[in-house]
């Protein structure tokens, strides 16, 4: 496992970063990001929101390091796709993993309904039919739209394209966190995409 | 000494995968099941598929293991790429010849290596099919260790008659409920059976009886017995055979 860690006064604030109008591929990458973006996926499927996810906490005893709504919200702002510029941008690896565990509990607890929509996603590929023509993933694919332009800096202006495209493959993702390695599964996902971003900081 | 044969079931909605194996007295040490001369069964039998389309595939302890890794490394790449794109997935080391590779978005190849037969060399799985060969794969990785043929001495080279017919009995009496226990030594947190274990419709509910090695002396029990009923509860367990007599 390697972390490449940047010396402090190599670090630019991302206040001081201009972003992209569309999501970058690198700054996807960044474990920040795609922590906040498994959460998102699963809100925009399930409708669930920051009780559930502080519920999942409190039972695998995460809260020293998540347990309230605030510490929620300022783990996930850390992404740097978020809008808001200013504040912590940090997040340590014990952070990590609460998130990391959070995630895959509620996609192996919703592990039926991520089911039923890969199935339905699979099924209207197969016959050429746009996703959005089942409810399930119509209903998914507006949610995620929303929350993602509501809360993201580049949320106007990333494509609808994309964004289908991107909620797409989080929810196949999603359907590999559910099963019994998922947890496993995420965290090397974010260690492998964290190897080519100078991001990652090690507490 | 005495050595238990057992064996376990996992039912994905979309495979069954069946492993056979004696359990080493090393298991003692270990804490959890340690299996030796495994064998398995991996059915692709998605009730969407009708019957004749369904692949079977079979093989031994290094079959298995070789499948778990190259089915893991493939769903590692998935997760860490953005896209699909071929070109942007790495080549897969292929153990026994073994590998995957997508099939556009949400299709994949199985190339199956040593363990194709009867001209079938690759398997086409959706992402559903693939995720559920995974869990599968990774239930049983979580739950036993599989050891290598130790060269310890003769007397156990070949399964004998007597453990082929005991594994007949196991298979035929242990279907009918999800899961048999591997051993009275096992913790008690094995016998929590997971979901996937206990979904057994009556599809599922005859025995593998091409699986089995077919019994040389008539067990007590019949080998090929009617398909009993199936249990749709979570798993009663099953003792597991009784102790074979000395050789």
């Amino acid at each position: 496992m390697v972390s490449r860690v940047q010396p402090e006064s190599a670090k630019q604030g991302h206040g001081d970063e201009p972003f992209l109008a569309i999501a970058d591929p690198a700054q996807l990458a960044d474990i920040k990001a795609q922590l906040d973006l498994v959460l998102l996926a699963l809100e925009a499927l399930v409708g669930i929101g920051s009780e559930a996810m502080l519920q999942a906490a409190a039972q695998m005893n995460l809260e020293p390091v998540l347990s309230d709504r605030v510490t929620l919200w300022r783990l996930r702002q850390s992404s740097p796709l978020r809008k808001g510029q200013g504040g912590r941008k940090k997040l340590d690896v014990e952070e990590a993993r609460a998130l990391v565990l959070v995630s895959c509990h509620l996609a192996k607890q919703h592990q039926e309904l991520i089911r039923r929509a890969v199935a339905l996603l699979e099924q209207l590929t197969e016959q050429n039919r746009e996703p959005h023509q089942a409810a399930l993933l119509g209903d998914y694919l507006d949610a995620f739209n929303n929350l993602y332009q509501e809360r993201m800096e580049a949320g106007d202006e990333t494509s609808p394209q994309i964004l289908t495209h991107l909620a797409l493959k989080l929810l196949i993702d999603l359907l590999f966190y559910s099963g019994p390695g998922g947890t496993r599964r995420l965290w090397l996902a974010l260690l492998d995409r964290a190897k080519s971003n100078p991001e990652v900081r090690k507490s | 000494m005495s050595s238990r044969y057992a064996v376990r079931q996992y039912t994905p909605p979309t495979c069954t995968l069946e492993v056979i194996a004696q359990e080493s007295a090393l298991s003692r040490w270990v804490g959890r099941p340690v299996l030796k001369h495994l064998r398995f069964q991996l059915s692709f039998d998605a009730p969407q598929q009708h019957t004749k389309d369904h692949v079977v595939i079979r093989g031994d302890r290094a079959d298995l293991e070789a499948l778990h890794a190259a089915v893991e490394d493939y769903v590692q790449t998935l997760l860490t790429h953005e896209t699909q794109e071929n070109s942007k997935v790495p080549p897969f080391s292929a153990s026994q010849g073994i590998s995957l590779h997508p099939q556009g978005l949400l299709n994949h190849e199985l190339t199956l290596g040593s363990l194709a037969r009867d001209s079938i060399s690759t398997v086409r799985l959706s992402t559903l099919q693939l995720s559920d060969l995974a869990t599968a794969l990774d239930e049983f990785a979580s739950e036993a260790d599989a050891i290598p043929h130790l060269n310890r001495g003769s007397w156990l080279q070949t399964p004998p008659a007597w453990l082929r017919a005991a594994a007949a009995i196991v298979i035929a009496v242990g279907v009918t409920t999800a899961t048999i226990r591997w051993s009275e030594q096992s913790d008690p947190a094995l016998q929590n059976v997971p979901s996937e274990t206990a979904q057994l419709d009556s599809r599922r509910a005859s025995p593998p009886q091409s699986f089995a090695p077919s019994p040389a002396a008539p067990p007590p029990a019949s080998p090929s017995p009617a398909p009993p009923s199936p249990s749709a509860s979570k798993a009663a367990p099953v003792p597991a055979c009784p102790n074979p007599p000395p050789p």
